[in-house]
C-alpha cells in the first residue's frame, strides 16, 4: 500500500521550525556557556530535520543538515572547539534552513542560498585533513573518471558493516536490502563469523556484516540514500566494479581491482570527512536532483492549500471533553424536563438553563484556550536579534525575559511579533547607550533590556523596557511643534508628549537622529497594535530608561461587550474601554469653539460624540433628560458618547466588517446578538479620531 | 501391547514474529530447549515477520545445538521466514535454502 506522504508535510514543517528555534536558542546559549548537552540538543534537532527531510525526499535540506550534523558531531566529540566563527556559521545555517523550509512550504523554489554554506562547511570540515587527503582526492578523481568510462558493464559492490547497536536504533538491514532489491538483482552474502556463541549473544545486538552485489544502473547517490539513516552507525563501502571482474580477467585488467581497492580506501576517508566529494557527487547527480525537484514541487504545490495548525496540550483537550460531557448531561436533563413540563417544574427549568449557560461559557472559554500559546514563541526569536544587533552596534546588552509562559491567542501572537521586534530593535539602537557613555553616566557597562509579559484583566500586557538614556520630552515637544503636530498654545501633558513619537508625521529619520532616537517606524508599531485592538503607552525617565507597555486583548475572536442603545439601534462597546456612565441631566456640558460639546470630568474636558449624527440615525434620541453619557477611553484619549440606555453585558463573537463589507473608522466589527440582529462593535479610538477630525473641520469653518 | 518408541526430540515454536521485539523471550525458550540436550525442531509455520535479530539468534542457536552433537530441523518454515533469510543472505547458513 502506498502512503501519501504529503499529508505529513505540514507536521514536518512545524516540527522543523520548532527544531530550528531550539537550535537557535541553544546556539546562543552555547556561546555563553559551552556545554556538551547544548551541543547534543542542537545535534538532535538537526538530526530530526535531516531524517524528516530525507523521508519526504527534500534532498537539499537533507544534504545541508547532513554537513551541519557532521560539524556538530565533531563538536560533540570534542574534536572541534566551539568558536564564534562556528556558532556564527551554524546560526547562519539555521536562518538559511528556515528560509528553505518556508519556500518549500509555499511551493517555491528552494533557492541556492545553502550551496555556498555547504561549500563553507565542507571547507571547514576538510581543513584539518586537507593536506593528507589532497593528493588522494586528485587520485580518486582520476580513478573515478577511468571507472566512469565503462560504467554500463558494472555492478555495485557494497560492504555494509553495521555497528552492533544498529538494530536497537530501529534500523533494520532487511528493510535496506529489500529497498536495494527494488533497484535490480541483488546478491547478499552474510558474514556470520563474528556472531558470538549462543550463551554470550545479546539478542538485540548485530554481529553480522554483509557483502552485497547490486546489478543496477542507479547512481551512487541512490545507493547511498538507502543507507542514509545509518551512515553514522556503520562502515559502508560502495563501489562499482566490472561485472566480468570476478575470475576471468585478462592481463590488462589486472590493475583494476587494485585501483578499486585504493579508491575504496579513499572513499572511506572522504566519506568520513564529507570533503570536496560532496561537490563532485552533486555535479554527477544533477539530472536526478532536477527530476526530484520537479516531483517535490508538484507535491508541495498541492500542499499549499493546507491550513495552519497548532499543537494543543492533551490536558486542554481533556477539559474540553469533560465540558462537552457536562453539556450533554444538561441538555438531556432539559429535554426530559421539556417533555413533561408543567409550571411546578419552572424552578428546575430556570436552574437547568442557568447551568446550560454556565456550561456554554466554560466551553467557549476552553475552546478559546486551545488557541492560546505561550508568548515565549515570540520572545524566543529576540535573543538572537539582540545578540546580532548588539555586536553589530558594539554595545553590551543583557536581555532579560520574564513571563514567557503567559498565553495569548495565536492570531494575536502572529501579529505582535513584528511590532515587538521593532521596539526591541529601537531600544537597542537608540535607547541603550554605548559602553563608554554608560560608564561616564555612572551606569553599569552592560545595558539591560527587559521583556515582560503578564495577564491583567482581560488583557495581556507586554513590557519592553531598557535602562538606557530615556527620551527627553522637551526635545519631542519642540520637534512636534516644528512638525506641526501640536500647537504651541496647547498645554500638552508629558505622557501625551511622549506618545507623539508614535504619530505618523513624527517618524522621519532626521527627527530620530536629533531626538534620542525613538521614532523609526513607531507609527507602524502603534498602528499594528491598534489594529489588534490593543494600545501602547510610553514611560520614560531621562537618563534612567524607557518602558513601552503594550496592552492587547487575549483574543481577537471574542469580546466582553456592553450593549448600548442609541435611538432604535443597539451597539456594542468593548467593556474594557468604559470608564463610567453619567445621566445627561447631571452632566456638566459646555460648548467650545466650533460648536463642540464637551463634558467636564474631574479637571478634564472630554469631547462628546453624538452617535446619532455620527451614524446618521434617522430616529430621534430620547429626551436629553433621560439619556446617558458613556465615558470611554482608548489610547489615553477619553470621549463621551451620548447614548439612550445601557443594556446588558455579554460576550460577543467578533465578525470582521472588512471581510464582509469594508473597513469603517469608528467601527471595529460586527456581531450577531441573541435575537439574531446584527450589531456594530464600536471602536473607541476610531471614534475619538473622527471626533477630532470633525472638530478640526468645524474649527476651520469657524476660522 | 508394545509401545513404539519415537526418537526423542524437542520442539520450539517460533510464533508469528521472529524479531527483535521477541528475541529476548525467544532466547529464554531456546535456552530451555538447549538444556534438554536433544535434537531440536523449529516450528516456523506461523512466522509472519522475521528480522536480523531473530535470524541471528536462530543461527547462533543452531551452531550451539550442533556443537552439542545434536541436529536442528525445520518444520514448515513459512514463506515469510524463508524470504527474509534469503534477503539477508542467511538462508544457507540457516538451512532454509
Amino acid at each position: 500500500m502506498e502512503i501519501d506522504l504529503s499529508q505529513f508535510h505540514q507536521v514536518f514543517y512545524e516540527e522543523s521550525f520548532e527544531g530550528l528555534d531550539t537550535m537557535e536558542q541553544e546556539l546562543l546559549n552555547l556561546e555563553e556557556d559551552s556545554d556538551r548537552e547544548n551541543i547534543n540538543t542542537i545535534f538532535r534537532a538537526a538530526h530530526s530535520i535531516k531524517g524528516g527531510s530525507a523521508t519526504f525526499g527534500f534532498k537539499e535540506v537533507a544534504d545541508f543538515t547532513h554537513v551541519m550534523e557532521t560539524l556538530l558531531d565533531e563538536m560533540r566529540e570534542g574534536l572541534r572547539p566551539v568558536t564564534k566563527e562556528v556558532v556564527d556559521l551554524l546560526l547562519k545555517s539555521v536562518d538559511c534552513l528556515r528560509g528553505m523550509l518556508f519556500r518549500m512550504r509555499d511551493g517555491e523554489d528552494v533557492g541556492d542560498e545553502h550551496v555556498e554554506l555547504i561549500n563553507y562547511f565542507n571547507e571547514l570540515l576538510a581543513n584539518e585533513i586537507e593536506d593528507a587527503s589532497q593528493q588522494e582526492n586528485v587520485f580518486e578523481q582520476s580513478v573515478q573518471e577511468s571507472l566512469k568510462d565503462n560504467c554500463e558493464d558494472k555492478v555495485w559492490k557494497i560492504e555494509f558493516k553495521p555497528k552492533s547497536y544498529i538494530l536497537e536504533t530501529g534500523n533494520e538491514p532487511l528493510r535496506m536490502f529489500r529497498e536495494l532489491k527494488g533497484f535490480g538483482h541483488l546478491e547478499v552474502d552474510a558474514h556470520l563469523d563474528n556472531v558470538p556463541c549462543f550463551d554470550e549473544l545479546k539478542a538485540e545486538s548485530c554481529h553480522i556484516w554483509w557483502s552485497l552485489t547490486l546489478d543496477s544502473e542507479i547512481d551512487e547517490a541512490a545507493v547511498k540514500e538507502v543507507f542514509e539513516w545509518v551512515e553514522d552507525d556503520c562502515e559502508l563501502n560502495i563501489d562499482q566494479v566490472p561485472r566480468s571482474n570476478d575470475k576471468n580477467v585478462d592481463k590488462d585488467q589486472l590493475e583494476q581491482p587494485q585501483m578499486e581497492e585504493i579508491s575504496e580506501d579513499i572513499k572511506q576517508i572522504s566519506s568520513e570527512t564529507s570533503g570536496q566529494k560532496a561537490d563532485q557527487e552533486e555535479k554527477k547527480q544533477t539530472p536526478l536532483v532536477e527530476l526530484k525537484n520537479k516531483k517535490e514541487k508538484s507535491e508541495v504545490g498541492t500542499n499549499t492549500a493546507s491550513t495552519a495548525s497548532i499543537r494543543v496540550g492533551i490536558e486542554k483537550v481533556d477539559t474540553l471533553i469533560d465540558l462537552v460531557g457536562e453539556l450533554v448531561i444538561t441538555q438531556s436533563m432539559l429535554s426530559e424536563l421539556g417533555e413533561n413540563f408543567d409550571m411546578s417544574k419552572l424552578t428546575q427549568l430556570v436552574s437547568g438553563l442557568s447551568e446550560l449557560e454556565q456550561n456554554t461559557r466554560e466551553l467557549q472559554e476552553s475552546v478559546m484556550r486551545i488557541r492560546m500559546l505561550p508568548i515565549g514563541f515570540v520572545f524566543n526569536r529576540l535573543p538572537r536579534m539582540v545578540r546580532d544587533l548588539s555586536s553589530q552596534l558594539g554595545k553590551k546588552v543583557q536581555l532579560d525575559i520574564k513571563g514567557e509562559s503567559t498565553e495569548l491567542d495565536k492570531t494575536v501572537m502572529e501579529q505582535i511579533g513584528d511590532p515587538l521586534t521593532h521596539l526591541v530593535r529601537n531600544a537597542l539602537d537608540h535607547g541603550i547607550e554605548s559602553a563608554e557613555e554608560r560608564i561616564s553616566a555612572d551606569k553599569p557597562e552592560e545595558g539591560t533590556l527587559t521583556l515582560n509579559a503578564f495577564h491583567q484583566g482581560g488583557n495581556i500586557v507586554i513590557e519592553v523596557s531598557d535602562d538606557g538614556k530615556g527620551i527627553d520630552p522637551d526635545v519631542i515637544y519642540k520637534k512636534a511643534i516644528e512638525k506641526g503636530l501640536i500647537n504651541d498654545s496647547f498645554d500638552t501633558p508629558p505622557e501625551q508628549v511622549l506618545s507623539l513619537i508614535m504619530e505618523p508625521g513624527f517618524s522621519t529619520a532626521e527627527v530620530v537622529s536629533d531626538v534620542s532616537g525613538r521614532g523609526v517606524g513607531m507609527d507602524v508599531v502603534k498602528r499594528n497594535i491598534n489594529n489588534l485592538g490593543g494600545s501602547v503607552e510610553i514611560e520614560s525617565e531621562l537618563g534612567k530608561g524607557t518602558t513601552f507597555t503594550i496592552r492587547l486583548p487575549l483574543t481577537l475572536a471574542i469580546l466582553d461587550g456592553q450593549l448600548i442603545k442609541v435611538a432604535n439601534e443597539t451597539y456594542v462597546l468593548p467593556l474594557v474601554s468604559i470608564i463610567e456612565s453619567v445621566p445627561l441631566n447631571m452632566a456638566e456640558i459646555s460648548r467650545i469653539a466650533g460648536d463642540m460639546k464637551v463634558y467636564k470630568l474631574h479637571d478634564d474636558y472630554i469631547p462628546i460624540i453624538d452617535l446619532k449624527s455620527e451614524f446618521e440615525i434617522q430616529q430621534d434620541l430620547s429626551s436629553s433628560s433621560e439619556g446617558l453619557l458613556a465615558i470611554v477611553e482608548g489610547e489615553n484619549r477619553k470621549i463621551a458618547l451620548r447614548i439612550d440606555e445601557l443594556l446588558g453585558q455579554q460576550q460577543v463573537v467578533i465578525k470582521s466588517l472588512e471581510t464582509h463589507y469594508k473597513s469603517l473608522q469608528g467601527v471595529s466589527g460586527a456581531t450577531i446578538l441573541g435575537d439574531g440582529r446584527v450589531s456594530l462593535i464600536l471602536d473607541v479610538v476610531g471614534l475619538a479620531k473622527r471626533a477630532s477630525e470633525g472638530a478640526n473641520r468645524r474649527n476651520n469653518k469657524v476660522a | 501391547m508394545t509401545l513404539k518408541k519415537t526418537p526423542k526430540k524437542t520442539t520450539v515454536s517460533l510464533g508469528t514474529a521472529l524479531d527483535i521485539v521477541n528475541a529476548s523471550s525467544l532466547k529464554v525458550r531456546l535456552e530451555n530447549a538447549l538444556a534438554k540436550n536433544l535434537p531440536v525442531t523449529l516450528v516456523g509455520d506461523k512466522v509472519e515477520r522475521a528480522d536480523t535479530a531473530g535470524l541471528q539468534l536462530i543461527y547462533s542457536f543452531i551452531k550451539k545445538v550442533e556443537q552439542q552433537g545434536c541436529e536442528v530441523t525445520w518444520q514448515k518454515p513459512s514463506d515469510n521466514l524463508i524470504q527474509s533469510s534469503e534477503v539477508l543472505g542467511m538462508s544457507e547458513q540457516l538451512s532454509l535454502a
